[in-house]
């Protein structure tokens, strides 16, 4: 195909992103992912594959910035919006995307949004709670923004406040260029000081360090059972549990690793001790919720750091002398 | 005012399009006479007269290449089929159904994915759904029923996804399918199944109109041991990290006997069971004579048209 073809399939591919609630669309040719490890290559998931179109949706702003604040203390929306609306509109952007590339006779995957890891290292995969492909890494590389210290990707556009969906094409698209704008982060350390499981190690020995087409990135590691323990099983309240009234919190291990018995067992007991509660709660990322990249300061409304407030009042059932192991409490609601 | 009959078909047709669907065809009662009681159109709409049978086809390159890439993942094989693709059929189903209502008649939209696990009444199968899609989408002309009781396009083979609108508007029917057979019985179905589900042996007639079928006999309880609760790594959830088989009982199994495994298998396999997928590779091993071979991608591009 002819070099305006493409330009003109690329422009087709926006437009029909953007007329399915696609507020941000970018694409990454295949060479920036040199550095990428083998298996969660874009090649890996589609030996032919060209080109990688990143897509995000906003969230609804005033929706992120108020859950859990004011007198409704609720982040019911936030939950039910991002579970199922915003990630039903990137799935059928995604798919709609797909077809039409398929229709011009391109091969084409669509990647998922989240929900599925490979929990432990697997073969040449060594990290851990790993997807198959990284939208983060995908976003960067399609030029819609770059790391955050909390190893999540900004935009200039809508700093953390959007969700993001990659495809895989054979299509050789145009590509964006990268992110040059002014630095998204500026390492403020709110993320780090606000994640209530502490989850996000800044120690500078163990950043991460990440080559995308040309550029390189650090951020920190994340450990992924700590984050996965209030993120996906809701056992710290102050991260969005307690708007439900869930009062039952579990600590993870000060020290030492979490097994996946120790994340099962406490997932079970606090369900047991929380009743029907815990099976009807969230908990939104206080790192995420917490970040405002410089460009966006005083544009951006700050959230209100619930956690932190409610993170003083903690009640202890356990006495925490074995560090190693979790650790129950309450944190008691009143009118 | 009488209605525009013609009209409101093309208006489905357009309404089925606009939402992602690659086939939408139109089945009249009389196809249905050899489905249980229970399960025709009429059970869910009295004066039922039409069924209009709508699919949506797997992302291609996806469906083919889930799991046997380097990547060797099913994440997005899961997601899609369970979560977008399912989505877009429901929704496809709801605006054909408010069409339907729009020019004045009932319409019920039926489920993809909802099952009775036991008999009941006067069903005397487990793992029933309350209707057939399947027979549905062989009514309405998109394809044949293979021997592994799939249903087989001739564009796309097994790579897609049905769902049906129960209604009582009068729509003209479409032909069914009159093409070469879709299914040499070329066992590949049978042979690809670890579960050994399928028999090679015995089948059931299956009547859709005028047409008979011959399926063979599937052990669904053997099958959903791996498709529906992941219990043999080999069909997929080793890829994810779970490498935990359990062995069914070698004959009938029972419910309890799932539930004890689920909870060997919850043992033994940690977290990561929550994470996992099992393909059905009876049905991507099964690819119709005609399209061996074939890139589907490249066949079907606007430009080769």
């Amino acid at each position: 195909m002819w070099e305006a073809d493409m330009k003109s399939l690329t422009e087709r591919v926006k437009k029909l992103a953007k007329e399915n609630r696609m507020d941000l669309v970018g694409v990454a040719s295949i060479d920036r992912y040199a550095h990428a490890p083998e298996m969660v290559h874009p090649r890996a998931h589609l030996p032919e594959a060209n080109a990688v179109i990143a897509m995000a949706i906003r969230y609804p702003d005033a929706m992120f910035v108020n859950a859990g604040s004011g007198d409704a203390e609720s982040i019911f929306s936030i939950e039910n919006y991002q579970n199922t609306v915003i990630g039903k509109n990137l799935y059928n952007a995604a798919l709609r995307v797909t077809r039409l590339l398929e229709d011009e006779g391109y091969k084409t995957v669509p990647m998922m949004v989240s929900g599925r890891w490979r929990l432990h290292p697997y073969k040449s995969i060594k990290t851990e709670w790993c997807a198959d492909f990284s939208n983060r890494h995908a976003a960067v590389a399609a030029g819609l923004g770059e790391f955050g210290l909390h190893a999540l990707c900004i935009t200039p556009q809508y700093g953390m406040r959007q969700r993001f969906i990659s495809i895989v094409t054979e299509s050789p698209l145009t590509a964006d260029p990268m992110y040059s704008g002014p630095s998204l982060c500026d390492k403020c350390m709110l993320c780090f000081k606000s994640c209530p499981s502490r989850s996000i190690d800044v120690r500078p020995e163990n950043l991460e360090k990440v080559k995308i087409g040309e550029r390189v990135f650090e951020y920190a590691k994340v450990d992924h059972w700590r984050c996965g323990w209030s993120e996906q099983v809701n056992n710290i309240p102050e991260e969005g549990p307690m708007m439900g009234g869930q009062e039952i919190g579990i600590l993870p291990p000060e020290e030492g690793k979490i097994t996946d018995e120790m994340f099962l067992s406490a997932f079970y007991e606090k369900n047991g001790l929380a009743g029907f509660q815990a099976g009807m709660t969230h908990a939104m990322g206080n790192c995420m919720r917490m970040c405002i990249p410089p460009p966006l300061r005083g544009k951006q409304k700050l959230p209100e750091n619930y956690c932190k407030k409610m993170m003083g009042k903690r009640e202890f059932i356990d006495p925490g002398d074995d560090k190693t192991r979790p650790r129950k409490y309450k944190v008691p609601l009143k009118a | 005012m009488k209605t525009d009959m013609s009209k409101l078909r093309k208006e489905i047709i357009r309404t089925a399009e606009k939402g992602c669907m690659d086939f939408t065809g139109f089945a009249p009662m009389d196809r249905f006479n050899g489905v249980h009681r229970r399960m025709r159109p009429e059970a869910h709409l009295k004066d039922a007269k039409c069924v209009v049978s709508i699919g949506i086809r797997y992302p291609l390159a996806m469906y083919e290449n889930a799991g046997k890439t380097k990547a060797e993942s099913y994440m997005s094989m899961d997601m899609y089929e369970n979560n977008a693709m399912e989505t877009a059929l429901l929704q496809a189903a709801m605006d054909v159904a408010r069409t339907l209502e729009d020019f004045g008649f009932n319409a019920v939209p039926m489920t993809t994915s909802m099952y009775r696990v036991q008999p009941y009444k006067d069903i005397k199968e487990c793992w029933t759904q309350d209707f057939r899609n399947d027979i549905a989408a062989v009514a309405a002309g998109h394809g044949e029923l293979g021997f592994n009781g799939v249903v087989i396009t001739p564009k796309y083979g097994t790579r897609q996804m049905f769902t049906s609108i129960v209604t009582d508007a009068p729509i003209e029917a479409d032909k069914m399918y009159e093409g070469p057979s879709l299914c040499d019985k070329c066992m590949k179905c049978v042979n690809a199944c670890k579960m050994a589900a399928i028999s090679a042996k015995d089948f059931d007639k299956v009547v859709v109109g005028d047409r008979n079928y011959y399926v063979a006999k599937k052990d669904i309880w053997r099958c959903m041991w791996s498709k529906k609760f992941m219990l043999n790594a080999e069909m997929g959830p080793k890829l994810h990290g779970m490498n935990v088989t359990i062995e069914p009982p070698k004959d009938e199994i029972k419910e309890e006997d799932v539930q004890k495994a689920l909870s060997e298998k919850g043992r033994k396999g940690g977290l990561q069971t929550w994470y996992t997928y099992s393909m059905r590779e009876c049905e991507r091993e099964c690819v119709p004579p005609h399209l061996r071979g074939v890139d589907l991608v490249k066949k079907y591009a606007k430009s080769a048209v």
